[in-house]
């Protein structure tokens, strides 16, 4: 005879299936409470990739985070509003990037790795990472972080480039094609007008304007001038003797049409104040030296080569300018004295009485494009 | 049959049990998450790569300039557009910091509609550093290009726009 | 113990075996739901560059290059659907700005965009 003590009732059965199986499935659903717990070995390649597009496609925030001037490190470093480190020249032109943007990143005076990890590379738990950046015929890699480990870490690669900055090249033919310099016999000293138009820069017709990669903006952006040929005798008759550079100074004012009559006084006269030590320098090299000078009155054989680093202009006088001013218009004057008069590099009297830095490929040569890698690598 | 003694110890044993598997469940579950082998990270990491330096190939130097893409495009028919594109995208792709170099490889085609066949699309190659033979596992990136020029098969040459296929693949 | 009825406990054994194995079936289950679609996946998915592209493309030949026609709006619209699986469309109006109206659908994304010059 069967022995049916014990046995379960088929209702019962019945029941407690119905019951397990509801109970398997909520209890499928706790180990997904538990995960936030665990370390963060998930996806590596995920963060490196993140990563990567804030740092190549992103502008970052705040806007003009790359100038120290308007924001430093502490209010980078404090402010729970800021940041994000991208170096994108904007947000319209993707994997170019901005050369101060490039240097205040990789520059040192950050926090490392807290810094770094809360504005480029995010996430809850600490990851350790090392992003590296080299350009086209650069011979160092600008690095940031620690040494990569054998394996076992995420890994994107970027194509980047970097926009470069414009260069006036001023030699004879130019002079001579604009008609920029002196014929009056009885002068010595000569003075040579650059006019940066910062209506015609910012908010002109060229369509530079608008293109962030080949604008020239004056209050952001290195501004060279090259002139060379300078022993070159415009008179016919009569040689050249040495000339000497006994001045440099800046203007601003407010028109460009007709060159503005009397200027105003000018913001910045060197002398006396000194070039190379100035708050944001500027490099003028004489005659191909390779040290720059500091002082003015200097003599001048041949060439010079005069660099004013990015934000000079910006930061000159007490006006509260943005960095994108369209109305505000910089003069930069040369003046020259010769040993006896003669004809000189001087427009004072040429048709628009200065030389026009603007977006002329033949006069200026513009902003070009340097191709760059990029790596970040997370673990 | 069926009586109702002994529950209380059929119910003690299952509670017991279902303790005991229950926390075995939890414990494998959290200490074992089973992420399968992702093959699609490598994938993302060149087509990233692929879109990054076609984008790059499609700038122009200077603003009212042709790219590089859309010169050798227009020029494709003489064999130094592909070597130059050949070189140009051998170098964005395989850089790295460093002095190292990547190992990549390439099959480039452009694509075009063609007006005297009824708008159908046809494709001619365009440069390639090796041929692809069906064992690779390429990824497929692409770049739209203007260009002014007579397509093979059309009638006249004049502004089109044209797209630019490239399989990229690691060996 | 008295009276303890040791009788059929091979049934509830298997039964608790049966219900192991349920377990074990749980943990499939809930292993393929973690299974889902990866990061990877999502990028690869999703036509960031395609999109960024195409709408380049159609504002340089409508604006800065100025070279759009009839046939260069067929090229793109036909070579969109052909090669990378999108319906696009766009219609363009120039008054004292120029305004394009770009829409793009894969299937899987949807982009829509009214683009006015600057």
């Amino acid at each position: 005879m069967i022995d049916d003590t014990a046995n379960l009732s088929i209702d019962f059965l019945a029941g407690f299936t119905i019951f397990i199986v509801a109970f398997i499935y909520v209890a499928t659903l706790i180990p997904g409470l538990l995960l936030g717990v665990q370390s963060g070995t998930i996806d590596y390649n995920a963060v490196a990739y993140r990563t990567g597009v804030i740092l190549v496609e992103d502008p970052g925030s705040p806007v003009s985070w790359e100038n120290p001037s308007i924001y430093n490190n502490y209010y980078l470093q404090t402010n729970p509003y800021s940041t994000r480190f991208g170096l994108a020249l904007s947000k319209d032109s993707p994997n170019i990037l901005s050369v101060q943007k490039v240097n205040r990143f990789f520059c040192s005076t950050f926090v490392y790795p807290a810094d770094y990890r809360s504005r480029a590379v995010f996430g809850d738990y600490p990851y350790l990472f090392n992003i590296s950046l080299q350009f086209t015929g650069a011979n160092t890699t600008e690095s940031i972080g620690d040494i990569l480990p054998e394996g076992g870490y995420g890994y994107i690669r970027r194509v980047v480039q970097l926009k470069g900055w414009s260069n006036a090249t001023i030699g004879k033919s130019t002079i001579t094609a604009l008609q920029q310099y002196s014929t009056a016999n009885h002068t010595s000293t000569h003075i040579f007008w650059i006019h940066l138009n910062s209506t015609e820069l910012l908010d002109g017709t060229n369509p530079a304007c608008t293109n962030l990669q080949y604008q020239i903006n004056p209050w952001q952006d290195q501004i060279m001038i090259n002139l060379s040929d300078l022993n070159t005798t415009y008179n016919p008759n009569f040689p050249l003797t040495q000339a000497n550079l006994s001045a440099i100074s800046i203007y601003r004012a407010q028109q460009s049409q007709p060159f503005p009559n009397p200027l105003p006084a000018p913001i910045d006269s060197f002398p006396p104040d000194n070039l190379t030590t100035h708050a944001i320098p500027i490099y003028l090299y004489i005659d191909g030296n390779s040290t720059p000078v500091s002082t003015l009155p200097q003599n001048v054989t041949n060439s010079l080569s005069l660099t004013f680093s990015p934000g000079f202009f910006y930061l000159m006088g007490s006006n509260t300018n943005s960095q994108y001013d369209t109305t505000t218009q910089i003069y930069v004057s040369l003046t020259f004295n010769l040993t006896q008069p003669n004809w000189y590099l001087n427009n004072t009297y040429s048709p628009d009485g200065y030389f026009d830095y603007n977006y002329t490929p033949m006069y200026v040569t513009q902003c070009g494009l340097t191709p760059g890698v990029m790596e970040i690598s997370v673990w | 049959m069926v009586n109702c003694e002994g529950q209380l110890y059929t119910m003690e044993g299952v509670a017991a049990a279902i303790i005991m598997v229950f926390t075995m469940y939890l414990v494998m579950s959290t200490a074992t998450t089973y992420t399968p082998g992702d093959a699609h990270i490598s994938d993302m990491q060149l087509e990233q790569l692929g879109n990054d330096a076609l984008l790059m190939m499609n700038t122009p130097v200077s603003l009212g300039a042709e790219s590089p893409l859309q010169t050798l495009v227009e020029n494709n028919n003489n064999t130094a557009a592909a070597i130059a594109f050949n070189t140009t995208f051998l170098n964005y792709v395989n850089n790295k910091t460093g002095s190292a170099t990547d190992n990549l490889h390439y099959m480039a085609s452009v694509s075009y509609t063609n007006m005297t066949d009824n708008n159908a699309t046809w494709d001619y190659p365009l440069a390639s550093n090796r041929n692809l033979t069906g064992v690779e596992h390429p990824v497929r990136v692409t770049e739209w290009v203007l260009v002014n020029k007579q397509f093979p098969g059309d009638n006249m040459k004049e502004h089109r726009a044209a797209l630019v296929e490239v399989f990229l693949w690691r060996d | 113990m008295a009276g303890l009825n040791e009788d059929a406990q091979w049934i509830i054994l298997m039964g608790f075996i049966v219900s192991f194995s349920l377990f074990f079936l749980a943990i499939v289950l809930n292993q393929s739901m973690v299974v889902g679609q990866t990061t990877a996946e999502n990028v690869l998915d999703f036509p960031k560059n395609d999109i960024r592209d195409l709408r380049a493309e159609i504002i340089n030949s409508v604006y800065y290059e100025n070279v759009e026609n009839p046939t260069i709006h067929q090229d793109i619209i036909s070579l969109a659907l052909a090669r990378q699986g999108a319906i696009v469309s766009y219609s363009n109006y120039t008054g004292n700005y120029t305004y394009i109206n770009i829409h793009y659908n894969n299937g899987v994304t949807v982009y829509d965009e009214n683009w006015t010059s600057p």
